[in-house]
């Protein structure tokens, strides 16, 4: 069994995690949060819980690997409330799989130590000790995923091609047109806060239905859900539930598509009720 | 169709046969799930639990008392699609004699009903756990 050293931010009842006062104490070195709820889609206030941490010493961690496809966090702030280290995984931002990235503020790169050896890292290597290379390039020890890391390139500079704006607008009217209609259903409930606090993702129960039931009638119609507790089994526990399934859209999907999802969503309840 | 409570596993292979299309083969793993009887509720403990499935799945297994020694097997899950595919395993392996259920070839069953081909890994792996939980039972009822 896995124990973490750590502890948890506490969540509200609207499900916003911004009482980080409670937890980052004087002996709190690091807080880690995500940007944005794997399963309710809430957008986190990462620049005020960054504001909360430094001022007690604290350094912050974003976890952006679901908020990175959809909106842009900027980690220069320049108030207090600036990211002090931001991660994100390729695949979620529509590039390779095997490759993701590691934010870190440089001047905290140059004071921290590798913790991998390696080919690459040294800028000199003496008999008894070695001196590391500057950062970034202490931490990328032995051969990098080269080609992960030249199409990673190319996936950013599509994305911010199309323009983050243009995305959050694109996709927030997906996610109001997918929310309505999913309500329309009876004995349907989504989880989280409303459409504008939160990313384009819908997690939901009917009453009733088995989540595996339903994911598997889905996806005989083509519908690809994610169901289950999404590896957060205390939330579940907290909403008194012992599964969701959870809708993601994202740029590429459209409004036919939300239509689609809703007809299979009644075809399968035809099917299970 | 038959129901599930009289039908044999050739006679859903069968039937699995002649419906070539897997949404029209999952709609019979639902009838037969809405056939299958409820375990009383205090049989479901963390005891009866199984594992590795992403629904929940309960399952207990009694020995007769007869010289036969043939294995018992009730079953639920909350998902009726899971209480169909219990309803296949017990229809493979309930009334069976430990040995016959060490000697079973499960995985050809489920290649010709071509569950291999329409279950995702995650529940290929809830069916295995299903399995295992039998195959331990019957292993320990020969040692």
């Amino acid at each position: 069994m896995q124990r973490s050293a750590g502890c948890h931010l506490p969540m509200t009842c609207n499900s916003t995690c911004h009482n980080s006062t409670n937890t980052s104490q004087k002996k709190t070195k690091l807080v880690a949060v995500t940007s944005m709820s794997n399963v309710l889609g809430t957008i986190n206030p990462v620049h005020e819980i960054s504001r909360k941490a430094h001022a007690v010493g604290a350094k912050i961690l974003v976890d952006a690997a679901q908020s990175t496809p959809h909106r842009q966090i900027d980690v220069r702030t320049g108030d207090g409330g600036e990211i002090d280290f931001l991660v994100l995984s390729g695949h979620k931002l529509f590039g390779p799989t095997g490759i993701g990235v590691l934010y870190g503020r440089k001047e905290l790169l140059r004071e921290m130590n590798p913790f991998m050896g390696g080919g690459h890292m040294i800028s000199r290597v003496f008999k008894d000790h070695s001196n590391w290379a500057d950062p970034p390039a202490k931490f990328e020890a032995g051969t990098i995923p080269i080609v992960q890391a030249i199409a990673m390139g190319t996936a950013i500079d599509y994305v911010e091609g199309l323009g983050f704006a243009n995305i959050h607008d694109y996709e927030a009217a997906l996610l109001r047109y997918a929310t309505k209609k999913l309500e329309s259903i009876p004995g349907l409930k989504i989880y989280g806060p409303p459409c504008e606090a939160k990313g384009p993702i819908c997690s939901f129960t009917i009453d009733g239905v088995s989540c595996e039931d339903l994911a598997n009638l889905l996806d005989i119609k083509g519908v690809f859900v994610r169901h289950g507790h999404h590896c957060t089994m205390p939330l579940h526990d907290k909403l008194v539930i012992s599964a969701s399934v959870r809708a993601s859209f994202a740029m590429y999907n459209t409004h036919d598509e939300v239509d689609h999802l809703i007809e299979a969503v009644k075809f399968a309840l035809e099917r299970l009720t | 169709m038959s129901t599930a409570a009289s039908m044999t596993i050739e006679e859903l292979i069968e039937e699995f046969d002649d419906l070539s299309d897997w949404a029209d083969q999952c709609e019979v793993l639902i009838d037969m799930g809405r056939e299958l009887p409820n375990m009383p509720p205090e049989l479901k403990t963390e005891e009866t639990k199984v594992h590795g499935c992403q629904s929940n799945v309960w399952m207990v297994a009694s020995i007769s008392d007869d010289e036969c020694r043939t294995i018992e097997l009730t079953a639920d899950s909350d998902a009726m699609i899971v209480r169909g595919l219990l309803t296949v395993i017990i229809m493979v392996y309930s009334g069976r004699t430990a040995q016959e259920i060490n000697d079973t070839d499960i995985k050809a069953i489920f290649s010709r009903l071509g569950l291999d081909r329409h279950l995702s890994t995650a529940r290929k792996n809830g069916l295995g756990g299903m399995v295992n939980r039998v195959q331990t039972i019957a292993k320990e009822t020969l040692a």
